[in-house]
């Protein structure tokens, strides 16, 4: 065989043809100025407490007696934070790509279904707090924890089946599994141990959507109202509702509502007003974001 | 680099870097994820791309890295979804291309699998000379810039190519390929 030969076999068989439409930068950016966001975002929660021991018990809105009094409705209201950011009513707090929140969309082979899984980092600051149980509407909870090493104490599994692009197990070299995966309709933390490093909790589903995949990954690039409807319409209603369980033996409740939302990079925490985001955009680009917000009576 | 900037570097370069990615991975749609996690990837490092001389060379070495980290997550996909049926393999393959009209399906079958069992000949190849040949072949890189890329001597380039190559011939005879 001659060179220029192996040369030509090589060229056809290591070089075929790539179309346009497969080099576009599909994904998110990561957001590099998380860190000093989500620095601000602890001092906030952490004043949160306090702040809400003068009023903001307006925050809550479900209390559960549970046979002694309802007394503790202002004595004992709370704050769950989503990603160190306090959720209020009507305000929402956006997903965007960083080191606790992250999101994921996928198209079914059908080209109609479309799964989603979105990260959640929700805590709760309360005083007297002993656990939080927190219960999704529709869809599930993805949780993936390490097998030896779990932050729930009590959980009701999801009975339906999920084939959204969730975290699935994590072997080792060996085919054992070191990360568990498992979907769940409620689980409960304990109040000291909401969260840890080796634990990521997401909430996901499906939907069937004809269409939706060409809007959010469409052409236009000035169709982020459409794009935070489709996010709307895929969520679909999806609530979940925060129970915490005070040590007293009362419980309260509130629920944190999932849709999309229209935001500038600055209201989103992506940058600050008047400066410009690591990939060019100005503070005052809108796009559309997944959000939480607290459902309001 | 800014935002226009990147997006010309992604029509200028992708196609390489895609392709790269999608022999490195031997899988299209893991191919595909490596390629968006080096650009963004790159996107992270927008601000340092200026300074630099050649981002085709940088991005590919992102990649590598990328793919050296993630390998078992890449190859995951693979073991998934096996073709099944011929036809299967018709409809992942796009028969009804028209300038592939004068082609029979049968003419096609026999062309895609020479030209798989070339990839995998390659693929079997030590890293040293796969990733060299990957560069050269798929991301249509000169020898300085593969050197640049992997950190090594042109010589060294040149030597791991050379190899590649008298490896590649030897198994390509040995199935009936032309001598």
């Amino acid at each position: 065989m001659t060179d220029e030969r192996l040369d030509q076999i090589l060229k056809q068989a290591l070089a075929p043809e790539i179309s346009e439409n497969d080099i576009r930068v599909k994904k998110r950016v990561r957001a590099k100025k998380m860190n000093k966001i989500v620095k601000r975002s602890i001092g906030v929660a952490a004043c949160a407490a306090l702040i809400a021991t003068v009023g903001v018990g307006a925050n809550y809105r479900n209390i559960i007696g549970t046979g002694r009094d309802n007394v503790a409705d202002n004595r004992n209201p709370f704050v769950i934070t989503a990603y160190a950011a306090e959720l209020e009513g009507g305000k929402a707090v956006p997903v965007i790509l960083g080191e606790k929140q992250s999101w994921a969309i996928c198209g079914g082979e059908d080209g109609e279904t479309i799964n989603y899984v979105i990260l959640t980092d929700f805590r709760c600051e309360g005083d007297d707090i002993e656990s939080i149980t927190y219960s999704i509407n529709k869809g599930a909870f993805n949780i993936s924890e390490m097998a030896d090493d779990s932050i729930i104490t009590d959980a009701a599994e999801y009975e339906g089946e999920m084939n959204s692009g969730s975290i699935g197990d994590i072997e080792d070299e060996e085919g054992n599994i070191i990360s568990e995966s498992r979907f769940l309709k409620e689980y409960t933390v304990s109040y000291d141990a909401q969260t840890n490093d080796a634990t990521t909790i997401s909430i996901c589903g499906e939907k069937t959507m004809p269409g939706a995949f060409d809007i959010i990954w469409g052409e236009t690039e000035s169709n982020y109202e459409e794009v935070a409807k489709v996010y709307d319409e895929l969520l679909d209603g999806v609530e979940i509702t925060c129970t915490v369980h005070f040590t007293d033996g009362s419980s309260a409740n509130q629920v944190i509502t999932a849709g999309g939302q229209v935001m500038t990079y600055a209201e989103a925490g992506m940058c600050e007003e008047g400066e410009t985001f690591d990939t060019g955009e100005d503070w005052e680009t809108k796009d559309a974001f997944f959000s939480f917000k607290l459902k309001e009576n | 680099m800014n935002k226009n900037e990147f997006e010309q570097f992604v029509l200028d370069s992708g196609k390489d870097i895609l392709r790269f990615c999608r022999m490195t991975t031997r899988d299209d749609e893991s191919g595909n994820d490596l390629y968006q996690d080096t650009m963004l990837k790159l996107l992270e490092k927008q601000s340092k791309l200026d300074s630099m001389q050649n981002v085709r060379s940088y991005a590919l070495s992102i990649s590598i890295l990328l793919w050296r980290n993630k390998k078992k997550k890449y190859s995951a996909r693979k073991r998934i979804l096996p073709i099944s049926s011929l036809e299967e393999y018709v409809e992942d393959h796009e028969w009804f291309e028209p300038e592939d009209n004068h082609k029979t399906p049968e003419q096609h079958v026999l062309e895609q699998s020479e030209v798989e069992e070339v990839q995998a000949l390659v693929a079997k190849l030590p890293e040293k000379y796969r990733i060299p040949i990957y560069l050269s072949y798929s991301a249509d890189m000169k020898l300085d810039e593969i050197a640049e890329c992997l950190h090594i001597p042109i010589s060294t380039v040149k030597t791991r190519i050379r190899k590649a190559k008298i490896l590649l011939k030897e198994q390509l005879e040995a199935i009936g390929y032309d001598r």
